[in-house]
């Protein structure tokens, strides 16, 4: 299947028209990978993401030297998108792709065109609702995890005795 | 209004946001002057509404005023987490001291989000540049929080760990909690909830191997 007929085939895209379908993948030009190579690594500088046509990959986070899957991305979804809303990120998490994949390069240069691309405005709409979703995540996993300000401490008979003599030094002078 | 495209543009390193189609956003805006300590959304309020800050400074607190998130100046974008989400507000916003604000209505927002004019193109890549922003802070204030990763004490020094590709470690059973702390990464932390789910199919690997 050609990555036009691929990406005309996705659920979110099937409202474009074919002549914006091929328009966008001549713009975004279309990568394949092979099973268990990687489409992105970790800790790299982003720029520019993949719109996945075909094939699964699987997100993995290293830290020290063991790898955690933190989830899938499936044949529709962006993988990488804060490379290409932002510069000078860098990449969270190593991609792998599971099985062949298809994909489409998505570059910032997209952004430059003098003329709307619908297909990049159906990208846009679909990382405006992820990557709110997710900030809003994260925002609640910091606050969970926050330290709470201490309490002020109880006001006990002790405080009110050095609070009466600390005020009886002061007016006496001593 | 073009002065406060161009700075809204420029502090959010907005990419392909055409300055006169945002001008034409912030034209639809309802301009509002609001003095010290008024309250712009009440955390657990509907969210219906982003607000534009365009003079001045915010306080985002939750709990009552018992924690500060954080502090904005204009220009910002405030309030579209939650219309973005359609979930109600997550915080509360307090002005801190006199400031200018403009605020869209969500429909107007959802009809130029939607469509294909170019104002709908300025004020989506607008809004998506405050979210990479949003998640690039939030991802670095978690991290502050979580702890250090353990020390690999069979590791001769100055090596790295093994690539991605290479042999994997055997995994071990624990708390996927606990797993999610150790393991902080920003899109790791984003993803919290499925992390929990390929931890706990490890686990349960692992007891029926016992």
């Amino acid at each position: 299947m050609t990555a036009a007929a691929a990406l005309a085939s996705l659920p979110a895209f099937r409202a474009c028209a074919t002549q914006d379908i091929e328009r966008f993948v001549k713009l975004a030009p279309p990568v394949r990978f092979h099973g268990q190579s990687v489409l992105i690594r970790q800790g790299e500088p982003a720029q520019g993401a993949f719109l996945v046509l075909s094939g699964r990959c699987r997100a993995e986070v290293q830290r020290g030297d063991e790898r955690v899957v933190v989830g899938h991305v499936q044949a529709g979804e962006v993988v990488g998108e804060l490379g290409l809303f932002t510069s000078a990120a860098r990449r969270s998490a190593t991609v792998i792709a599971e099985e062949d994949v298809q994909a489409l390069l998505l570059t910032q240069d997209l952004f430059d065109r003098p003329h709307a691309l619908p297909v990049l405005s159906v990208i846009e709409r679909r990382a405006l609702a992820t990557m709110a979703e997710r900030v809003r995540r994260s925002s609640q996993a910091t606050r969970r995890r926050r330290p709470r300000p201490a309490a002020p401490a109880a006001h006990t008979g002790k405080d009110w005795l050095a609070g009466l003599m600390g005020a009886l030094q002061r007016l006496t002078g001593g | 209004m073009r002065r406060v495209a161009a700075a809204l543009i420029l502090s959010h390193r907005a990419l392909g946001v055409d300055e006169d189609a945002l001008v034409q956003v912030l034209g639809r805006m309802r301009l509002r002057k609001e003095e010290g300590g008024a309250t712009l959304y009440e955390e657990g309020a509907r969210s219906e509404t982003v607000d534009f800050l365009l003079q001045g400074r915010v306080r985002v607190v939750a709990g009552g005023e018992s924690q500060e998130l954080t502090r904005l100046e204009a220009p910002a974008v405030v309030g579209h987490l939650g219309v973005l989400t359609g979930l109600p507000r997550s915080a509360t916003v307090v002005t801190d001291g006199p400031a200018v604000i403009g605020r869209l209505e969500f429909r107007e927002i959802w009809s130029l989000v939607g469509g294909e004019a170019a104002a709908g193109q300025a004020l989506r890549r607008l809004l998506l540049a405050s979210l990479a922003q949003l998640e690039g802070q939030a991802n670095a204030a978690l991290g502050a929080l979580l702890p250090a990763p353990p020390e690999d004490k069979d590791r001769p020094a100055g090596t790295v760990a093994a690539p991605i590709g290479g042999p994997r470690p055997t995994p071990r059973p624990r708390d996927p909690l606990a797993e999610l702390a150790a393991h902080f990464d920003a899109d790791l932390l984003a993803q919290a909830d499925r992390v929990e789910v390929v931890e706990t199919e490890a686990t349960r690997r692992e007891r029926y191997r016992r």
